[in-house]
């Protein structure tokens, strides 16, 4: 975590330079005012933008972007700790569980950037049409046994796992650099964060691992604390107007 | 400008530790105290198998603990409650469970046979078929030797081979009938047959025979026998034959020992007979057994469940005690019957004394209850054992005919048929006669009726007590039931006062027994698939009840009107 905040500081202070200097050189001559499109490269998956100023002045645009990226677990091993694995014969600690499904993480978003102090720094708010969602099947990796018993990890059962967050989630951020820039090409730094309430949880179990079942709760318990889904964003901005 | 930089790096700064304390500092691990707890049930359909002593008419402690073998195809599935593969004989019960996972159905049965070899007993090897996965309880008849059971009777004999392993003289060992057991047996081992074990070793000096010679005029010796059904029966070639049941007349459980050996051929047969007890039922013919019938032999290795089909013996008759009796070869020991091996299975077919439609909707839920009573023959009372059957089914209109299937083999009978279904949160219920006694079947078919094509309906109205007494009340005799749809109803702002609207009927009294008013509609005045409102006045006061008619309209509806019981 302490590594993620000093990059993040420095990658902030890099594109606050950069457009210092971008600003020192014509952003006071030359209102960015036009059509830009780009490329996001964001926490939230990659994506692309149209952006439209309003105004004369270039210090308010309207943002049209979207993004996505998903992502496939394939057998992904994770180990539960201080499971207890009821069993009269053979109890243990730690529970390795193979994860298999797919996360998606995206939005379409429609924001407004204003730029208050009449340079790079921005503030953004919208709203986002979310697509981001998780739907996972944890399977045990190993067979258990209880006497002569030994049951595979397709015998034992599954357990269900979905998180989806509200369709519509409002958005605000900060950041620098222009969504129209005032040169043909540009960067823009952004951090932000939808509100996206409590997650929703599915959790459902079969087989021999339904007693799970009773965790539905904890983990709602602590999902409960993410309201907020932070997004990184880092674009390329290309001024399609003169 | 540097002043509004400094500014704007400010709120970065705070915005970004913002989103880190979200990120991680005051967030929860998503799984934190997370854990897995899987269930312990590696075996589940747990199942029981009571162990009886037929001479004791019940439990024989000396049984206890002992240990028992699991054994055939689906042995392997098998296990104790406790996941293991060590059975034994515990209170009296044999538990079984199935690995957890295990599917048994119809088509696909589970198939694997219970084991039990204790001192002073017949081995005893009793097949068992799932069908399910339902527990099942049933019981074990064990032999002791002995404690014979009535119609059953034992005797010993012997017999002189020389240094060749012939026999030196002509020897008869004789079963006679007693009161006990009312037929008689026979084995007469002639001079000049050479016996050899199983290892083509000859077998000399002095000859201990013991013959058990079991009746089928007793339950006691039929259960002996065990199940009669799902037997493997081969031919001599070892081909597997179509027939699987056996109905005994009588049988034999040979030994010869001798210089420490046990005979196992001879080469020349010896003489077997047995008389067949004079009511004894041919499954063959369909009559009592007489003069001239065919009577299956067959012979059964100890230890196996196999049975191999020898030879045909015909009925003969002694004329000076007027007995039945047949007279076989035996060329080797085992245990040796006569009887009749016939396919399984047949059907019985309940006839019901009328439909069992009332109201009933396609994919309604019936639950057939009765028992199944195995008798030793088909002309007496004498019932071995009967077995309690419930299946439930779903209805279906386009072939209303419930089919049960059940052990057969002996000669069974149905008792206390009764079929129950809930139809419109009414229960409804009708006994089915038992039928005739039958043998060789394993299903029994149920015809519930069919919905005829009757222009009107009958309509049941029944009144039930608000309380939630069970009892039921009758309406006055000619009590005026009102109906109406429930969309013009509930269109209307007054629609109990706009008497054009509602249609009305007089209901009958009820009969005391089972308190329905019923009453015969058109059914043209009734529209599929649409709620209605019936309503009655019973002692100044209003009572409706809402009734949805069936995509079809069957013969009979129930309409359960609430009413005050006094």
């Amino acid at each position: 975590m302490k590594k993620y905040k000093i990059f993040i500081l420095l990658l902030t202070f890099i594109l606050v330079q950069t457009e210092t200097q971008a600003t020192n050189d014509s952003l006071l001559a030359k209102p960015s005012n036009g059509i830009s499109t780009g490329m996001l490269f964001s926490s939230n998956g990659l994506g692309i933008h149209l952006s439209k100023t309003l105004g004369q002045k270039g210090i308010c645009a309207l943002k049209l972007s979207a993004s996505y990226l998903p992502y496939t677990l394939n057998n992904f091993v994770i180990n539960v700790d201080g499971s207890n694995i009821n069993l009269n014969a053979n109890s243990s600690t730690g529970f390795k569980l193979k994860l298999n499904g797919k996360i998606e993480l995206g939005s379409a978003n429609l924001s407004a950037e204003i730029h208050p102090f009449k340079n790079a720094f921005k503030i953004t708010a919208g709203a986002a049409l979310m697509v981001s969602r998780i739907d996972l099947i944890a399977t045990p990796r190993d067979s258990l046994k209880q006497g002569d018993v030994s049951l595979g990890p397709d015998e034992q059962g599954e357990i269900f796992f979905g998180l989806t967050v509200p369709n519509l989630c409002p958005y605000l951020g900060i950041g620098f650099g222009r969504a129209v820039p005032k040169k043909r090409v540009g960067l823009n730094f952004e951090i932000g964060s939808y509100y996206i309430g409590s997650p929703k949880l599915a959790f459902r179990t079969t087989g021999m691992l339904e007693p799970t079942s009773s965790e539905e709760k904890k983990l709602n318990n602590n999902l409960k604390t993410y309201y907020a889904l932070p997004v990184i964003t880092l674009g390329i901005n290309i001024r399609l107007s003169k | 400008m540097k002043k509004i930089n400094v500014l704007s790096v400010a709120f970065l700064a705070i915005a970004i530790y913002m989103v880190s304390m979200n990120s991680g500092c005051k967030l929860k691990n998503p799984t934190e105290g997370f854990a897995i707890t899987a269930k312990a049930d590696f075996v589940t359909a747990p199942s029981s198998f009571k162990i009886f002593d037929i001479a004791r008419n019940g439990y024989n402690k000396s049984l206890e603990g002992i240990n028992i073998t699991i054994s055939g195809k689906d042995a392997e599935v098998v296990f104790n409650s406790g996941a293991r593969r060590i059975f034994t004989i515990n209170n009296g019960m044999v538990n079984i469970c199935l690995r957890r996972g295990t599917v048994a159905t119809l088509t696909n049965p589970l198939e694997f046979n219970i084991e039990i070899k204790a001192d002073g007993y017949l081995p005893t090897i009793y097949p068992v078929k799932l069908t399910s996965l339902e527990p099942i309880d049933e019981t074990i008849y064990l032999t002791n030797i002995n404690e014979l059971p009535k119609g059953a009777d034992k005797t010993k004999g012997n017999t002189i081979t020389d240094s060749s392993g012939t026999t030196t003289g002509n020897t008869i060992i004789v079963l006679p009938a007693t009161s006990q057991k009312t037929e008689k047996a026979v084995l007469e081992i002639p001079t000049g047959i050479t016996m050899t074990d199983k290892n083509g070793g000859l077998v000399t000096g002095n000859i201990s025979v013991d013959i058990l010679h079991f009746t089928a005029s007793t339950g006691e010796s039929i259960k002996s026998f065990g199940k009669q059904s799902d037997n493997v029966i081969q031919d001599q070639n070892g081909s597997t034959l179509d027939q699987s049941t056996l109905v005994p007349a009588g049988w034999l459980n040979i030994t010869m020992t001798g210089d420490g050996k046990n005979v196992k051929d001879f080469s020349k047969p010896v003489k077997a007979l047995i008389e067949i007890p004079g009511n004894q039922f041919n499954p063959g013919t369909g009559a009592n057994y007489k003069i001239g019938d065919q009577v299956d032999i067959l012979s059964q290795d100890k230890g196996t469940k196999t049975w191999v089909s020898e030879t045909q013996a015909t009925v003969q008759k002694n004329l000076a005690t007027n007995k039945l009796f047949v007279e076989f070869d035996v060329n080797h020991l085992s245990t040796w019957l006569a009887g009749s091996m016939k396919n399984k299975c047949g059907s019985l077919t309940i006839p019901l004394s009328s439909n069992f439609i009332l109201g009933m909707a396609d994919g309604t839920p019936i639950e057939a209850t009765f028992m199944v009573q195995y008798f030793a023959n088909m002309s007496t009372t004498d019932m071995l054992f009967e077995i309690p059957i419930t299946q439930s089914f779903f209805y279906n209109a386009s072939n209303p005919v419930l089919i049960v299937n059940y052990e057969g083999a002996l000669p069974v009978e149905v008792k206390n048929g009764l079929l129950s279904a809930v139809v419109n949160g009414s229960s409804i219920s009708q006994s089915f006669a038992s039928g005739s006694r039958a043998i060789n079947t394993c299903e029994i078919k149920l015809n519930l009726g069919t919905i005829n094509t009757s222009s009107t309906f009958t309509g049941n109205f029944r009144a039930k007590c608000i309380s939630g007494s069970t009892d039921y009340a009758t309406l006055p005799n000619g009590s005026t039931v009102y109906y109406i749809k429930e969309s013009d109803y509930q269109s209307n702002s007054r629609p109990a006062n706009s008497s054009n609207l509602w249609s009305n009927f007089s209901a009958n009294a009820a009969t005391a027994s089972v308190n329905w008013n019923t009453v015969s509609l058109p059914k043209t005045s009734f529209s599929t698939s649409t709620e209605y409102r019936f309503s009655v006045n019973y002692e100044n006061k209003r009572y409706d009840y809402l009734y949805t008619m069936p995509a079809s309209i069957p013969d009979d509806i129930i309409v359960e009107l609430e009413i005050p019981c006094n």
